[in-house]
């Protein structure tokens, strides 16, 4: 673990030099190279995933007996091999992957999606309550920002835009600022961690 | 069967099935993107910012456009994105275009195929527009490509071609050639990633086309100034084309969306009535 731990500390210290002092020009493209690696590996990591997730469903088929789902493994290997073969023979621009990809995947995503609708209606009804002052707050705030992209609203209630606009530029963006930083220092101690080897869990 | 005989009105009316409300919803969004109906449209300083904000870009300039776009959030960032690139293009701008994600490789031909629809002519590839396919890496895959475009995407174009071989590349080599951008974003609020990767080191003018929900980590960045704009969700789709005078889909949806919002209103003032009205008898919802 020496080794790889020592070269995520270079690595990151390296990193943050070249970042916040642009003037070290000579670190410049040896970052820019690490970087360029950075876009290779998340291109591989797709084929990892994709094979790891294949090799998954292929043992759940296999030990079928200790799950009752295994049906759908077969039916996403199925759609899995369709869909790289014909992006693999014919290519991304190829007319059978556009088919499957307008014709089955968009309108299956855009209907998953648009199944939110449902809920949300559903739990606007059961669960947004004045039950205490947070919830309160929440719900009128909630209210207000939603009624301001409604022009059904807007238009004869324009004061709506307003108040909105203050919920947003006010106590929401204080907020936001303070969870940013919050994050933004909680990243730092953890890279600290990880360049004093505190934190050896980073490498798996 | 005695337990539920018992039961008040507001009891009943809270366990009503959420199928029924469902339904409701369905039939409203139906009836009114079947029939619409025409009210008042104020726009939003959001919506004009934007527009003045793609409006104020030189002609002839050469823009990065970076579409995230995804077959859910489509609906949503389509419009705006599509006469986005119809107002640069009416205005002679070079589009260079590229990917954050997979999935929106086979949208950004869509687009492209639109706004030209909607131009009424045909932009010239390697000359008008270039697309420099998909950028994978997330954060770090933006800073790298935004940093040295052709070393990163290894000097080609999404179809293979040499990027020295095309006009509109001559010159462009990172995010300072850039002036001004834009990116669209299919709800995974990394819009700050563009901030941190584009604007501030590059200083390049960003314009955002993004769902609703990604506003509250964009105002931030709209009240410094660090954004010039946002096409924000449905709604920015739709001033965008009542701006443009070109009223399509989203000026329709947004509609429909409206009287879902008013039935989603009836709903919560509803629930809360018999909520409070059960409450005395020691319901716990």
């Amino acid at each position: 673990m020496t080794i790889p731990l020592f070269i995520v500390s270079v690595l990151t210290v390296w990193m943050t030099v070249e970042y916040f002092f642009p003037f070290l020009a000579p670190l410049e493209p040896a970052s820019h190279t690490v970087q360029t690696f950075a876009t290779i590996l998340a291109s591989a990591a797709w084929g990892l995933g994709t094979a790891v997730l294949c090799i998954a469903h292929v043992r759940r088929i296999y030990t079928q007996s200790k799950d009752p789902f295994w049906g759908y493994s077969v039916f996403f290997l199925a759609t899995f091999f369709i869909m790289f073969l014909s992006g693999l023979i014919q290519g991304t621009q190829g007319s059978i992957f556009l088919w499957l990809y307008n014709y089955i995947q968009a309108p299956g995503d855009q209907a998953l999606y648009s199944t939110t609708a449902f809920y949300v209606t559903t739990a606007g009804y059961r669960v947004f309550r004045f039950r205490n002052l947070d919830a309160t707050v929440l719900l009128i705030s909630g209210m207000f920002v939603m009624w301001s992209v409604l022009p059904l609203f807007t238009g004869p209630f324009p004061v709506l835009v307003t108040i909105a606009k203050w919920i947003n530029n006010v106590p929401s963006v204080a907020a936001y600022r303070g969870f940013v930083m919050g994050v933004a220092l909680g990243i730092i101690g953890l890279a600290l961690r990880v360049i004093l080897h505190k934190h050896r869990e980073v490498l798996a | 069967m005695t337990e539920r005989s018992e039961k008040s009105f507001a009891e009943k009316a809270l366990d009503l099935d959420h199928r029924i409300l469902a339904s409701i919803v369905f039939i409203i969004l139906s009836i009114m993107v079947l029939v619409p109906i025409s009210i008042p449209f104020p726009v939003s300083s959001y919506g004009q910012q934007y527009y003045d904000f793609v409006d104020s870009i030189p002609p002839g300039e050469t823009v990065g456009f970076m579409i995230g776009d995804s077959p859910a959030t489509r609906p949503q960032l389509e419009p705006s994105s599509v006469l986005t690139l119809k107002m640069l293009w009416d205005k002679d701008c070079k589009v260079v275009i590229w990917s954050d994600w997979a999935v929106a490789i086979p949208i950004v031909d869509d687009y492209i195929a639109l706004a030209e629809k909607k131009l009424g002519r045909t932009m010239e590839y390697g000359v008008d527009y270039v697309n420099l396919g998909y950028v994978a890496g997330e954060e770090t895959g933006q800073a790298a490509f935004l940093k040295n475009i052709r070393e990163v995407v290894a000097g080609v174009d999404k179809y293979g071609k040499n990027l020295d071989d095309l006009p509109i590349m001559q010159g462009v080599n990172s995010g300072s050639d850039f002036k001004y951008g834009f990116f669209n974003v299919a709800c995974e609020c990394t819009e700050p990633m563009y901030v941190r990767q584009w604007q501030m080191p590059y200083g390049t003018k960003l314009g955002s086309i993004n769902c609703a929900m990604d506003l509250p980590s964009i105002t931030l960045y709209l009240a410094t100034g660090q954004l010039a704009g946002t096409a924000n969700g449905l709604l920015g789709s739709a001033e965008m084309e009542y701006l443009t005078g070109q009223l399509g889909l989203a000026f329709g949806q947004t509609m429909a969306v409206s009287f879902g919002g008013l039935y989603f209103t009836i709903l919560v003032v509803l629930g809360n009535i018999f909520f409070f009205m059960t409450r005395g008898k020691g319901r716990r919802d």
